[in-house]
This record gives structure tokens, C-alpha cells and sequence, in this order.
């Protein structure tokens, strides 16, 4: 086992995922105004001490907004050559859809279902309503440069790793709040699509070769409210409230259809 | 098993449930209704833990170069390309997950008790592939599907009772089942093993899916090859288990 595997502790990396959470808290807390519009509005619902304050289109809005950055995020991912070339990956050839002899046919497989799904994941949401005005996301620039580990600060894998705990809590909490809301339908769609989820999260875990790759006894419940997650997402919507010091892509547009589909090539899903 | 289709563009369109589907038998409360649902998903996890624990001690299943390759001592798997030490770690982790799943599931309430699991001999022959269903790979897909739509079948029924925090953890165990059957294909070689865009429902309701736990829990239906498993104990699952087992995470970031 590698010394970067990470079985009985998270040690490692929570030190660095806690100050990349504490510096997005702290710039949203410190000025409402660095807030995206659309989670102004969510930051603003109403939280009493019963229960969370979010409504049911809040929800919807805020889980397609995520889909759509992680489409963004999988998309940039598996067109940049830089990541592609790692024997991971697809090797040499640095194309997922023509993979190496030195890449891994499987993991590249896998990236390109995940993007599959989180594309379809964010136009289930639309049908259901849901509406969201951003287009354009913003990421660690070392995320597209190095795939490194779920361990490695800053690398592809550990950004993932974050984003992906990050939605499957966000859905954890709307499965809660939406049964709140009379939405038993809207909760069950948020367990389906949070345990695609999870199986990403273990999916990068193999790439990452950390074992095992199924090591939690049950999702993180992160958030006792959906908009709890607002500072946190915020940085990638906005492209401010990163830590001091890690330098940031340009604004990246969500992928059309017709570009991602050139990526995942043959390994949709069903 | 009850087969829905489901059009992944229609969020709801798999969903026959009628509002009100837990009242619709005999009057309970809803303390006795949801404690229904979990006792039923503590079924499940039983024959779960059952399945994973046997394959790990089953030398048929663990002497393949996709899991301990000549040893059949899944804490001393044979390296590639005569083993892959990770692909028994998740199953190690697995087994570990189900036998916590139990414990959580009676911490919330769930009383019921099995001593002994039937499987299809079948299941312990060969590992095969999860497109096999004569193979452990096929029968670890099959129950696993099954666990998923339990745990989906029953947030939509325990939202409907109003128990949030429970709808929650059946949505939290339904993710880890599908961690499972994910692996399994991994196991397989089968690409992509992550091949749905959302989990499927086989489950009209959780009672549909206790039906379908029947032949684990009678060993009828389970074809002329029965074989029977004791429960393992908390102390036989901990040795098989070893170092790989999985951690309650209470906060991530």
C-alpha cells in the first residue's frame, strides 16, 4: 500500500480540505454581496429552529447548478492533455476514446461514464423544474494539470474527491428536507442520484489506488441543510473565496451536448 | 422481482406509488410502519453479510487471479498478475459495511434476528461475471440491485411517514449498495462498471421487496443446490475482515 492511501485516518487531507472550506466561508460570511444571484437567494431562505428554510425550487436549482459544474468539471478533466497522459489514464495517446497500451482502458471508461451521468443527471433536474442562470464554473488550475491523488491537495483526483463528498451531502440533506416538504418522489430522486454519486467517490478511489475503495460505512451527512453548502460551491460558481494562493482557471463554460458526447464516446450509461 | 422501466428524463415516471401506499394494509402507526421498513432492511443486511463473509471464506471464489489468486486468505491475497490484493479489499470492506449496516439499523429500531442464509450453490462455485447469474459475481449484482431498490423503496415510504432522519439513512445505506454492485463489476472487468445514470427500482414498495428476500431467508426458490450459512459472528467477520474494513465519517470537510 502507498503511503498516500488514507484507511484509518483523513488526516492528511482534511487539514487542506478544512482551510479550502474556511477560506470559501469566510469570504461568503464576509460579504453576502460575493454570493452568486442564485445562491443570494437561497441564502436568504428563511432557517428557523425547527428545520431548514429552503423550498423545494431552491433545492432543485441549487443540485442542477452542481450537476452542471461537475459536468464541467468531469468535460475539462478528460480534454486536458496534461491529465489524459498519466498511465492512469489514457496514456501516451492522451485520447480516453483511442486509450494507450500504457493507460488504463477501464478508469478512462469510468470518467467518461461519470460524465455521462452527471450531464444527464443536471437535464433530469431541468425536467423537473429545475432552472439555473450559470453557465460558467471556476476550478483550481492545478486540478487540470495534475491527476495526482484523493490525498494530494489541489491535484484532479482531490478536487474531485471534494466536489463529489460535497454533492453527495448536498443530497443527503435535500432527501430530508424534501420528505419535509410533502416530496417523497423529489426525496427519492435525490437517493438515486446520490448513489451514483458514491459510486463515483469509490471510482476515484481506484484510480487514486487508495484502499479499500469502499471505505466509509455510510455517506458523510455534512450538511443539516441544504444551503449549508452555499459557502462551499460558492468559489467554484463565482471564482472567488479560494484559499490565498491557488491560482484559478479562467471562467469554463458547460459543455454542449454535442462536446460531450465526443468525450464519453461508446461508455454512456443507461 | 418486480422489473420497472424507467425513463431517466421522467424523475417521477417510475414511481407507481399511490400517496398513502403504507396505509393501505391493515392500520398501523407510523412508529410500527417504519419500524416494519427497517426490519425488513435489517433482512436484507443479514443475508448481505451472510453472502460476502461465505465467498470470503469460499477457496472456489478467492483462487482466481481477479481476487487472492493461489491463497484463499483474503489478508494475503497473491500479487498481480496472480491476484489483486484491492479487488479483496473491497470485498473485505463490503462485508465490513453490511455487518455495520446491521448494527446501525437496530440502533434505530430494527429487532429482526436471523441465525441461518440460503444461497444457490451455484453462487459459490465459480466467481464468473456480474452478467452471469449462475456465478458469485451475478448473485452479488442481483442482491445488491435488490438492496438498492429495498433502500429506495423505502425513503420514499418512510418520507411519506414522516420520518426524515430515517429516509435519510436508508438513502445513505442505498448509496453503499451501490458502491457494491459497482464493484462487483469492477471485479468483472466489465466497462463501464458505473453503467447507470440513476440506480434502478425494482420496488413498487418495501414489502414487494421483502418478498423477494423470501428464498434467502427459506432457502425455497433457490433451485435443487441449496447451501446454507450460518450468520458469522461479530468475532469470524472481524478475522476475514482484517485491516480493510470501512469508518463512520462524521465530517469530511
Amino acid at each position: 500500500m502507498k503511503r498516500h492511501d488514507v484507511t484509518d485516518t483523513y488526516r492528511p487531507s482534511t487539514y487542506s480540505r478544512r482551510r479550502f472550506v474556511q477560506a470559501a466561508a469566510v469570504a461568503g460570511a464576509g460579504a453576502a454581496i460575493a454570493y452568486h444571484p442564485l445562491l443570494s437567494v437561497l441564502a436568504a431562505a428563511p432557517t428557523t429552529a425547527a428545520g431548514c428554510g429552503e423550498s423545494v425550487q431552491d433545492m432543485l436549482n441549487l443540485a442542477y447548478t452542481i450537476e452542471r459544474a461537475a459536468t464541467t468539471f468531469y468535460y475539462t478533466g478528460l480534454t486536458s492533455k496534461a491529465l489524459l497522459r498519466s498511465p492512469q489514464l489514457a496514456g501516451a495517446s492522451a485520447d480516453p476514446n483511442a486509450v494507450a497500451r500504457n493507460g488504463n482502458r477501464a478508469n478512462c471508461a469510468n470518467l467518461q461514464a461519470a460524465l455521462d451521468q452527471e450531464q444527464k443527471h443536471a437535464q433530469i433536474l431541468a425536467n423537473a423544474g429545475a432552472v439555473s442562470s450559470i453557465g460558467r464554473f471556476h476550478f483550481p488550475a492545478a486540478a487540470f494539470q495534475h491527476l495526482g491523488y484523493t490525498s494530494h491537495a489541489g491535484t484532479f483526483l482531490w478536487t474531485l474527491d471534494h466536489l463529489e463528498t460535497a454533492c453527495i451531502a448536498v443530497y443527503l440533506a435535500a432527501v430530508k428536507r424534501f420528505a419535509a416538504l410533502g416530496r417523497p418522489d423529489l426525496a427519492v430522486l435525490c437517493a438515486r442520484n446520490l448513489a451514483v454519486e458514491s459510486e463515483h467517490r469509490a471510482l476515484y478511489r481506484v484510480i487514486s489506488q487508495d484502499d479499500p475503495a469502499n471505505n466509509i460505512t455510510v455517506p458523510v451527512t455534512e450538511f443539516t441543510c441544504v444551503s449549508d453548502a452555499l459557502s462551499l460551491f460558492n468559489p467554484y460558481l463565482t471564482g472567488h473565496g479560494f484559499p490565498h494562493g491557488v491560482a484559478v482557471t479562467h471562467a469554463i463554460a458547460f459543455p454542449t451536448p454535442a462536446q460531450t458526447a465526443r468525450v464519453i464516446g461508446k461508455n454512456t450509461s443507461t | 422481482m418486480q422489473t420497472a422501466a424507467y425513463n431517466p428524463t421522467h424523475p417521477t415516471s417510475t414511481r407507481p406509488l399511490a400517496p398513502g401506499i403504507v396505509t393501505a394494509r391493515a392500520p398501523r402507526s407510523r412508529a410500527a410502519a417504519a419500524r416494519a421498513i427497517l426490519d425488513t432492511a435489517l433482512l436484507a443486511e443479514h443475508v448481505a453479510t451472510a453472502f460476502y463473509y461465505t465467498a470470503l471464506k469460499t477457496p472456489a471464489i478467492l483462487r482466481t487471479p481477479q481476487l487472492g489468486g493461489r491463497s484463499s486468505d483474503p489478508n494475503d491475497p497473491g500479487l498481480p498478475p496472480q491476484g489483486d490484493p484491492h479487488h479483496v479489499r473491497y470485498l473485505q470492506a463490503a462485508l465490513d459495511a453490511e455487518a455495520k449496516h446491521m448494527a446501525l439499523l437496530r440502533t434505530a429500531g430494527a429487532r429482526a434476528q436471523v441465525h441461518k442464509v440460503y444461497f444457490s450453490a451455484d453462487a459459490f462455485r465459480r466467481l464468473g461475471t456480474s452478467l452471469q447469474p449462475h456465478s458469485f459475481l451475478g448473485a452479488l449484482d442481483r442482491l445488491e440491485t435488490e438492496s438498492i431498490g429495498l433502500y429506495l423503496a423505502a425513503v420514499d415510504q418512510l418520507a411519506r411517514l414522516g420520518q426524515l432522519d430515517l429516509a435519510q439513512l436508508a438513502a445513505q445505506l442505498g448509496a453503499v449498495e451501490a458502491e457494491h454492485r459497482m464493484l462487483g463489476r469492477v471485479i468483472a472487468g466489465i466497462t463501464p462498471a458505473n453503467n447507470l445514470t440513476l440506480e434502478r427500482e425494482p420496488f413498487a414498495s418495501v414489502d414487494a421487496a421483502q418478498a423477494a428476500l423470501r428464498p434467502y431467508l427459506t432457502g425455497k426458490g433457490l433451485g435443487s443446490r441449496v447451501l446454507a450459512a450460518a450468520m458469522p459472528t461479530r468475532a469470524q467477520i472481524a478475522r476475514v475482515v482484517g485491516k480493510y474494513g470501512t469508518r463512520r465519517v462524521r465530517q469530511y470537510m
